[in-house]
Order: structure tokens, then sequence, then C-alpha cells
């Protein structure tokens, strides 16, 4: 299998996996939505709201806010060496004291850590009128996207089949496919149709360009066909902030190899005793 | 990984993955399905919060236990390759 990228940011990615089933590339998929973990706030002491929104509602803001996660540094309380108690390797504590009038913002939390703060400053919370006041403390920990949304730590996170486009020799280059394709991947060549300069990879495989030469009276068969390649897959990966995304793509391929090296474990030891 | 063995024969095993889920368990069987000496491979849960069984069957005297090793194998040596690309880019 081979990754080749076409963009690669802190926060975005764009890649092709070649030689992949699609079963492979849509454990990949799930594997960066839902198993790799960050921070979020899980855990609100209340000292004083008297907000316009109820303790509840303040509390399940605060978790939805990303925050830059050092997935060295901490570990899940589950597996914590303080054994679940609450430590500073498996929570980020924050605390937030603001009075009003004035919008309260994720960038009014204040954290003991200073690595894991909140990715915008900007996420507003809660509006506070004349003689509102909101304190309290946070605490936020490692957990993953299966147990709750706001442990997700990718946004869009999909992949497409690669687009093969063959067009034949009995190609009149009349030009129907190229008005009808919604993405203007095709163009009007010499002797027939041809796929723009890289445009292949925005075709979305709607095949409204096989309609269009049927319809232009080719016969019983369309000079233009399009299908998916089902061992080339063109990923789109987009990271909330809390996470580089090539630390989610190595993390996703790292928690994947250590449930199939532990199953090899536990079946070389069944060997064993059998 | 905790596993829970309900039945092995010499051409068949069904295994019980103790909190896994769809994410793990299709890339596996269809990583066993690729070996030719594999009859049946396929997993299933009674319900959505129940353990998947996986059934696999084997022609040729290979041992199931064997196929889902390789697979296994496979799987993780996929990951490590992707791991080293992405990381040198």
């Amino acid at each position: 299998m081979e990754i080749s990228f076409s963009r690669l940011d802190e926060d975005i990615a764009r890649f092709t996996l070649k030689d992949a089933t699609p079963a492979f590339a849509n454990t990949f998929r799930r594997t960066m939505i839902g198993e790799v973990p960050t921070l979020a706030i899980e855990d609100v002491m209340i000292y004083d709201n008297n907000s316009a929104l109820f303790d509840e509602i303040l509390s399940h803001r605060l978790g939805l806010i990303p925050i830059k996660t050092d997935l060295s540094e901490y570990v899940r309380r589950s597996e914590c060496s303080c054994g679940g108690e609450g430590c500073s390797s498996c929570q980020a504590i924050f605390t937030l004291s603001v009075e009003g009038p004035c919008m309260v913002h994720s960038g009014d939390l204040i954290p003991a850590d200073p690595k894991a703060t909140t990715v915008s400053t900007d996420i507003p919370v809660v509006k506070l009128g004349k003689d509102q006041k909101v304190v309290l403390e946070a605490r936020a920990e490692l957990n993953d996207g299966s147990e709750h949304a706001k442990w997700q730590s990718t946004l869009a996170c999909g992949y497409k089949a690669y687009p093969v486009i063959t067009i034949d020799d009995n190609c009149d280059a009349c030009g129907n496919c190229v008005e009808e394709c919604p993405r203007n991947v095709l163009k009007i060549g010499k002797k027939s149709v041809e796929i723009a300069d890289g445009k292949l990879e925005d075709c979305s495989m709607c095949r409204l360009c096989e309609k269009a030469c049927m319809a232009s009276g080719i016969g019983d068969k369309p000079a233009i066909s399009v299908k998916p390649d089902t061992e080339r897959f063109i990923f789109v990966v987009e990271s909330d902030g809390s996470l580089p995304v090539k630390d989610i793509m190595t993390s996703a391929f790292g928690i994947i190899k250590n449930k199939a090296d532990s199953l090899v474990d536990v079946l070389n030891e069944i060997s064993g005793a059998i | 990984m905790e596993i829970k063995v309900i039945e092995l024969r010499d051409d068949l095993a069904r295994i019980a993955f103790i909190g896994e889920g769809h994410t793990f368990m299709n890339a596996l069987v269809d990583e066993i399905l690729r070996d030719p000496e594999v009859d049946v491979a396929n997993y299933s849960s009674e319900f959505h919060f129940t353990d998947p069984v996986l059934l696999v069957t084997t022609k040729g005297g290979k041992k199931p236990v064997d196929a889902i090793r390789e697979a296994a194998v496979a799987i993780s040596g996929n990951c490590s390759g992707l791991i080293e690309t992405i990381e040198k880019s």
C-alpha cells in the first residue's frame, strides 16, 4: 500500500491511498473519526453561574470546545497510574472567571498546562448581562469519538474511489459531455474529448457525460465511460485543530496496527495451548 | 485484545472479539478472505451492543487460526509501511 499527498497542511490533508481494499480504506476512515483520542472538557465545577444559561447547557458548550492535545503527555483516565482519581497526566485543568456585561469566549478559559490551550480563543460560550457572573473550574480528559463527538479529532473525513475515465476511438468530439460535466473535468481535444489537466480527481462519477454521449445518438454504447478504481482512494481529512492531520493519520494507523499485533499475540498463545 | 474461542475444529473457528466493532472486524475479514485456502470468513453481532463473532472455515487442511493470524500480520505490516511513508512526507 502507498500514500501520496497532493496537499498536506497542519489542518487539512488530501491524499491518494493506492493498492488498498475498500474495507481497509473504510477502517482507516472510521479509526480517524472514532478512535484517535483528543482532549475535551468532561467535568465542570461551577462555583457561580447566574447567566441566562443553565449549568448543564454551559457545561455542554464548554465540552464542545476543541483543545490542543499532546498525545505524548496525556493518557486516558481509565489507564492512568492514578487509578482514575485524576492527576496531571490524565487531566488538563482550566479556570474561568468572568463578570458581565460581556460575551464569554473560549479564550477566557485559563489553562493550568500552557500546552493544552483552546484551539481558538473566539468561540462564544455565553453572553453575560450586567451583574451576571460565571466562575468555574473545568477538567478536560482524553477519550475518543466513539464515546462522544466532542472527542472527535476530525471534521470532514472521507474518501471516494479514484475515477477512471476512458474515451473510445469512436468519440467524435461533439462536446456534449464537456458541456454537461458539472465539474469541468473534460475538454475538447483535437480528435476527441480529453481530460482537462489536473482535473481528473475532481470527477464525482455522476456519469452525466455518459448520458450526454448516449443522447447524442452515438449508438448502443457511449464513447466515454467513467468507472471507479476499487484499489485507489482519494481521501480528504480535516482536523479540528486539536491534533495536526499528520498525527491523526499516524495514530489511526498505529491503533489499527496495535490491534492486529495484539491479535497475533493472543492467537500465538492459543496455538501454544492447543 | 481479548478474544473468546467459542468453537475450534481442524477446519472451523468461531471466535468472539470482546469490545470490537465493525472498524477492525471488516478489515480483518476482508484480509482473511484474500487467502485462497479460506472457504468462509464472516462476522456478525447478534445485537448492536454485543461482541462480534468471527467465523472462519478453511479447505485443504489449513488451520483457521493460522489464516486469522496471517491476516492480522498482513494488516500490521501494511500499517507499518504507511506510518513510515507519512512520517517521511
